[in-house]
């Protein structure tokens, strides 16, 4: 994208986005969440999807920091600025679409004013501003040059950043109201899903953005492992989900298999998100391009992943008959998205893009390796 | 007349019973609700006396009356539940607001302070009851025709409800459209506005069938606390460790 030609193609569309999606903007910010179409028995839909997707992108920073400072992989530092970068478009991304999910976004102050300490919420909030701010400090550090910095907030961001993930998780994890949440196993779950993604995406960035070969290969071996390993936590999700012998949990997981939204799980989450990188991986592993198209793949997914964790979940009654006791558009297990969440989101998606196709213009120092590690001039 | 028959209404006991709570230390009143499933006939006229009293909009209901059908023809029955907020003594939904905007009142009930509240509707996921809704800001009378001089419609019904000001935790909210609640969570709150001015909840009275007795239950002598002692008490999803303060006999 560093390159002009490339990126002006990809300007346009993410221009044209931000243009179209602005209505989407406008309904959240005017009508809040009147124009949706959430209910009472799914209060959760599509902003939260995205957030949680733009969540998981954003730790692709936590994951080469952690390859760059606890296993040594010293070459991954020379993209340490477009990673860097990437975290921070994505944590903003993820910020829009949750605030604007709100009823009350205007009262965010509350947070700060009377915050509740039980709430994971209020957890996930403060480690989404550390998140924030310590990646900011970092971007920084790299535009000027400073090393040891870097490297301290680096080595920094690597709890904070795992407190933020496994946040994310807990705050589903203790809603025991919806089993198909609840567990210790989603907290770990998010975990492994954030570095997937997040690493899917800065695979793809290594190679299309700063053709490193090198780096993108290295990447790309780390993401097919993490691949490898969410596969088989899918599997034991499911098959613990079935086996349990529950079935709020396995209508759960049925409503996500072969539920209104089941064409995404099988076609986009499965195919697009696993499958297809998986063989992608394994295929071309030895070409930095088919390596960062199986990264891409990856984060296309990945939206299904987290809106088949999402919504369908939610598809199970809290009471038997509940859904049936009062006749109201809002009282009813089915969502279906409305016009203006879909425009909020490709609002939102074509911010990132934007972000990521003017970032080489407006900040050449983070799209380019280091200070410390170009060669000294003579 | 037969002896089983009740020598007096209970809602008449229960009023008295009120009035003795109303009279003690507030910090010493637990109000707990007992619904008599053999008593109730599926009317739904709690339901709607709890939406009109509350004003409540279209989505909004804070005890839907759940019907089901048991058995195998020809021998069935059906059986209503209805399901009020359960003011669990362990609230799941209390904990996970951010902004601590919902809490127990000393009398053991769950409230909500709508102008602290963001709308993140974590509260309703929360809830392992469903007994949250979210008021997403609709008005019954949108599609209600109007044409001035003409149809005398939409502006006069909206007179008649959605106009008038919704009397929940004795405040003044503003009619629909401006703010608060809509954009919040809600919930049943054993109609606070009528207990501080000496007058059981809605769906108490409106019970033709007396399924539903509401009370004090630290008062021994009171009504609810009497049916509290019943063989045919149970709570729902008990394993859930909410402690509801809703009882039902079965």
């Amino acid at each position: 994208m560093a390159k002009t030609k490339r990126s002006n193609p990809l300007l346009v569309v993410a221009g044209l986005g931000l243009l179209v999606g602005l209505y989407g903007v406008f309904e959240a910010l005017v009508y809040r969440t009147e124009a949706t179409g959430l209910g009472s028995y799914v209060p959760w839909g599509l902003g939260v999807v995205l957030y949680l997707l733009f969540l998981g992108l954003s730790a692709g920073g936590l994951l080469v920091n952690c390859l760059v400072y606890i296993l040594g992989k010293k070459e991954l530092d020379r993209v340490a600025g477009v990673v860097t970068y990437a975290t921070l478009v994505t944590e903003v991304c993820a910020g829009i679409a949750i605030a604007l999910d709100l009823g009350h976004w205007e009262r965010m102050y509350r947070f700060i004013s009377t915050p509740s300490l039980t709430s994971p919420m209020f957890w996930m909030l403060i480690f989404f501003a550390a998140v924030l701010f310590v990646y900011v400090i970092k971007a920084l550090a790299i535009v000027t040059g400073n090393q040891s910095l870097a490297r301290v907030c680096s080595l920094v961001s690597i709890p904070v950043s795992l407190g933020f993930y496994a946040t994310n998780g807990y705050f589903f994890s203790i809603v025991t109201s919806h089993p198909a949440w609840s567990g210790s196993f989603t907290t770990v779950w998010f975990v492994l899903a954030a570095l997937l993604s997040g690493g899917g995406l800065v695979t793809a960035l290594a190679w299309f953005s700063q053709e490193e070969s090198e780096v993108t290969l290295s990447l790309g071996r780390t993401v097919a492992v993490l691949l490898a390993c969410f596969l088989i936590f899918e599997w034991l999700y499911f098959s613990a989900g079935y086996r349990g012998g529950r079935s709020d949990i396995a209508g759960a997981l049925t409503a996500m298999l072969t539920g209104q939204g089941a064409w995404s799980f099988w076609l986009l989450h499965i195919g697009l998100g696993l499958l297809l990188p998986l063989a992608l991986l394994l295929v071309g592993r030895n070409s930095p391009a088919a390596v960062a198209w199986a990264g891409l793949c990856i984060v296309a997914g990945f939206l299904a992943y987290r809106y088949a964790f999402v919504v369908p979940a939610q598809s199970v009654p809290m009471l038997p008959g509940l859904d049936k006791a009062w006749q109201d558009p809002r009282l009813t297990l089915r969502y279906t998205p409305a016009l203006g969440e879909w425009l909020l989101t490709l609002w939102v998606f074509s911010l990132g893009l934007a972000g990521f196709v003017v970032g080489p213009r407006l900040f050449p120092r983070l799209f380019s390796r280091p200070a410390w590690l170009q060669p000294l001039a003579r | 007349m037969s002896p089983n028959l009740p020598s007096e209404d209970p809602l008449t006991r229960m009023h008295r019973d009120l009035a003795r709570a109303l009279a003690k230390d507030p910090d010493k009143v637990k109000w707990v609700m007992v619904i008599d499933l053999a008593r109730c006939i599926g009317c739904h006229a709690c339901a709607v006396a709890c939406v009109s009293e509350n004003k409540l909009p279209p989505g909004v209901v804070y005890r839907p009356v759940m019907e089901e059908e048991l058995g195998i023809y020809p021998n069935v029955r059906r059986r209503f539940l209805p399901r009020p907020c359960m003011q669990c003594e362990n609230p799941p939904c209390v904990s996970v607001c951010p902004v601590t905007a919902t809490w127990k009142n000393t009398q053991g009930v769950t409230v909500i302070d709508y102008d602290r509240c963001i709308g993140c509707r974590y509260c309703l996921t929360a809830c392992p009851y469903g007994a949250r809704c979210a008021d997403f800001g609709g008005y019954y009378t949108t599609p209600t025709a109007e044409r001035d001089g003409l149809i005398l419609g939409r502006k006069a019904a909206a007179k008649g409800y959605e106009d008038a000001v919704a009397p929940e935790y004795g405040k003044t909210w503003p009619s629909r459209g401006h703010g608060s609640p809509i954009g919040n969570a809600r919930k049943c709150h054993f109609c606070q506005h009528r207990l501080a001015v000496g007058q059981l909840p809605a769906c108490v009275t409106s019970c033709i069938g007396r399924a539903t007795v509401f009370g004090d239950a630290n008062d021994t002598a009171s009504y609810v606390r009497e049916c509290m002692g019943s063989p045919r008490v149970f709570r729902l999803k008990e394993e859930q460790g909410t402690q509801p303060n809703v009882y039902y006999l079965a």
